[in-house]
């Protein structure tokens, strides 16, 4: 993403070592970072200074997260909320998505997801990125024709192998953790389907790398899957 | 029920047994105060006739002689007719007088008769007739007007006194089966009644689990120890609603501030991992510290799970929907761990088996189910699900051909944290929260979860939901059958 000037980001957490984690990620991604402690801070850099994305912790000092998100939806500049909390419960998630959250993520969370999650909300608006094709490498996906190849090989896959592949190929060079895929692919969570990310990642790594000098499906562990150029 | 019948069941023992005794004891003084009574009436009887025979006849003797007198006693008291035996004797033991039974009597001896006195005191004795009876007699010596001493002696038998004794003891006898029973009765009524705010209590308190902490017992403002009684535990529920609060606010607080080092410890690491200046070796002792993190994580999200749903704190969807179309599609989309594993999956299905409840938690009791069993099954074995509808529920039952559970730790299979010493040698990356999870979310749907097994030989988990009927009309549509 070549711009002019870099993506504006207001991060508002309490946790300092939180926020320093996320910082310094999304600085590497090339976003400038603000960080708010508290709400009334928040508040006061939402006043003065144009953002494109909020992600918020909801249990903050003084001023609650919640109270920071209303007065984002009174304001004249709607900027998309990213809200981040600590709790599970669905009371929580009801509250914010009505109080005008754009998006949800439970701590803790992998960065991975936070930075997508981040992006998807800057797209918003914009034209997405829906090349038909995709390519890694000498290996290519056909959205439209539903097509996979690896140099002229054509590659039968089912249709959850194909969504993993697209899902990982969208992201290439991110590392997708179980979560995320299980929740993309699947569109469900649950701690039993994370394994089943494990055969399927199998299953497409034997269609698609055996045989290949250069493999492209790597496996980070303790952090979830990627597909690199570099190779694993 | 029960207790209340067995405490009136005590306390009509009790107190009847008491009863019998009261009775008992009060009959036996009644016949010896009777018996005692009739005795000494006789007694005077006899003493008085015998003072009348002494004051009367014995002074004619001198003037009539002594056999007039004899026959003058004969035809005023008729002694045979009446039962009665009259003697009479002079102070040398010659009888004077004697009527036709008193050859029972002893020899008789003449009473002292004090020197300032014409009479002695009257003395009571016995004597046993041949027939069995005791004949009462009265003795009393008299000096008459010419210094001679005369003895009279009266007696009458103690038939009439038997007879009234045994009519006495009758009535006694009769009267007592009576009494006992009426007591039974009069007290069962009365007990009953009075217990039965017991009753109320115990299926008020029966209904209260720890999902309704907020409920209270009815107080029956009557001012008794019923009122009392329920009154305390009300109180007691009360204290148990508020440590059940503080747990759960314990609970929801400890799962919110382990969240915060772990969202650290993991964003920390995933930075770690992912930078390519990281030596591959070190790289994975990283990878390997984030999956504890992240089981860490999946503990504190299962705990916090397990405690919501049983203090009821969880909201739940309400959704009727196809149980069996549900867990089909879980099926399909766990059919590869079982595939991978080359584990055969056997499925039997009914569709159209409705339930109402939350869809994404009844799914993870599913995918859990599936997931232990496809764990615990070795390479080669078979797992079957099945789901049908039986009478008002619907039945889901997940079996496998695995290593089974012992005897030991079946009781234990739905405790958190629990795990049978097989599970624990053979994985570790579990939560140990699966099926307190499951069981959680079926009881909070009104349902439960049994469990069956022979070790070595496999398991069988079965899980029982109410089931939703929809009337006729509905069910017609539903199958496409046209109205």
């Amino acid at each position: 993403m070549v711009l002019s000037l870099p993506m504006r980001i207001l991060l508002v957490e309490d946790e300092e070592k939180v926020a320093r984690f996320i910082e310094r990620g999304l600085k590497a991604e090339l976003y400038a970072v603000d960080i708010a402690r508290d709400g009334k801070t928040a508040i006061y850099h939402l006043e003065h200074d144009p953002y494109d994305v909020v992600i918020l912790d909801i249990n903050l000092p003084d001023v609650s997260g919640n109270d920071v998100l209303r007065y984002i939806r009174k304001s004249s500049r709607p900027v998309p909320v990213l809200v981040l909390t600590a709790r599970s419960g669905i009371s929580d998630k009801v509250e914010s998505f009505g109080q005008g959250a754009d998006d949800y993520l439970t701590k803790p969370f992998s960065f991975t997801e936070l930075l997508l999650r981040v992006n998807a909300l800057l797209r918003r608006g914009q034209i997405i990125n829906t090349n038909d094709v995709l390519h890694i490498a000498d290996l290519s996906l056909n959205r439209a024709a539903h097509q996979v190849k690896r140099s002229n090989r054509v590659i039968e896959l089912t249709s959850k192998e194909f969504a993993l592949l697209e899902y990982l190929m969208a992201n290439a060079g991110r590392v997708l953790s179980r979560t995320m895929i299980v929740e993309h692919v699947w569109d469900q969570s649950f701690e039993g389907l994370s394994n089943i990310v494990d055969v399927y990642v199998r299953q497409l790594r034997v269609k698609i790398d055996e045989g290949e000098n250069l493999k492209l499906l790597r496996t980070v562990r303790g952090v979830g899957y990627s597909i690199t150029e570099e190779g694993a | 029920m029960k207790a209340s019948r067995s405490i009136r069941t005590k306390l009509i023992t009790f107190y009847v047994g008491i009863l019998a005794l009261v009775f008992v004891c009060f009959g036996l003084y009644i016949y010896a105060g009777f018996k005692t009574y009739l005795i000494h009436s006789i007694r005077q009887t006899l003493t008085w006739r015998a003072q009348q025979i002494a004051s009367t006849f014995l002074q004619e003797i001198p003037v009539k002689g002594e056999s007039m007198v004899g026959n003058e006693i004969q035809t005023r008291y008729a002694p045979e007719l009446n039962e009665r035996v009259i003697r009479i004797t002079d102070a040398r033991g010659h009888q004077v007088y004697g009527s036709k039974n008193s050859e029972v009597l002893a020899q008789a001896l003449p009473e002292p008769v004090p020197g300032n006195q014409s009479e002695s005191a009257p003395i009571p004795s016995q004597v046993m007739l041949p027939n069995g009876d005791r004949l009462e007699v009265i003795t009393v010596s008299r000096r008459i007007a010419d210094g001679a001493i005369y003895t009279v002696e009266v007696g009458a038998p103690e038939t009439d006194i038997s007879t009234a004794l045994a009519g006495l003891t009758g009535t006694l006898i009769l009267g007592f089966p009576f009494l006992i029973g009426l007591a039974i009765g009069g007290g069962y009524i009365l007990l009953g009644r009075a217990l039965k705010p017991v009753d109320q209590i115990v299926s008020a308190a029966e209904a209260i689990t720890s999902k309704n902490l907020r409920q209270r017992l009815p107080v029956s403002k009557t001012g008794d120890e019923f009122e009392r009684l329920s009154s305390a535990l009300n109180r007691m529920i009360e204290r148990l609603d508020k440590s059940f609060q503080l747990t759960t606010r314990f609970a929801a607080d400890a799962s919110h501030e382990l969240r915060t080092p772990l969202t650290i410890m993991r964003g920390e690491l995933e930075a770690l991992v992912k930078d390519p200046a990281m030596n591959e070796d070190l790289a994975e002792r990283i990878g390997n510290v984030l999956e504890e993190a992240e089981r860490l994580t999946r503990i504190i999200e299962g705990l916090l799970l397990v405690s919501r749903l049983e203090t009821g704190e969880a909201q739940m969807r309400k959704d009727k929907f196809d149980l069996g179309e549900m867990i089909n599609e879980i099926s399909d989309q766990m059919a590869p761990l079982a595939n991978d594993k080359l584990l055969t999956l056997n499925r039997r299905i009914t569709p159209g088996v409705l339930v109402e409840g939350d869809e994404m938690r009844l799914q993870q009791v599913g995918v859990n189910l599936l997931d232990n069993a496809f764990k615990y099954t070795p390479e080669g074995g078979e797992v079957s699900l099945e789901v049908w509808a039986e009478s008002d529920f619907a039945i889901i039952v997940v079996s496998d051909t695995g290593m089974g559970i012992s005897d030991q730790a079946l009781p234990h299979i739905f405790d958190r944290f629990f795990r049978a010493e097989q599970a624990r040698t053979s994985r570790t990356s579990g939560t140990g929260l699966g099926l307190s999870i499951v069981q959680s979310i079926v009881e909070a749907h009104g349902g439960k979860v049994l469990v069956e097994s022979q070790e070595g030989l496999g398991a069988q988990f079965r899980v029982e939901l109410p089931l939703v009927k929809l009337p006729d009309t509905v069910m017609m549509e539903k199958i496409g059958v046209g109205v």
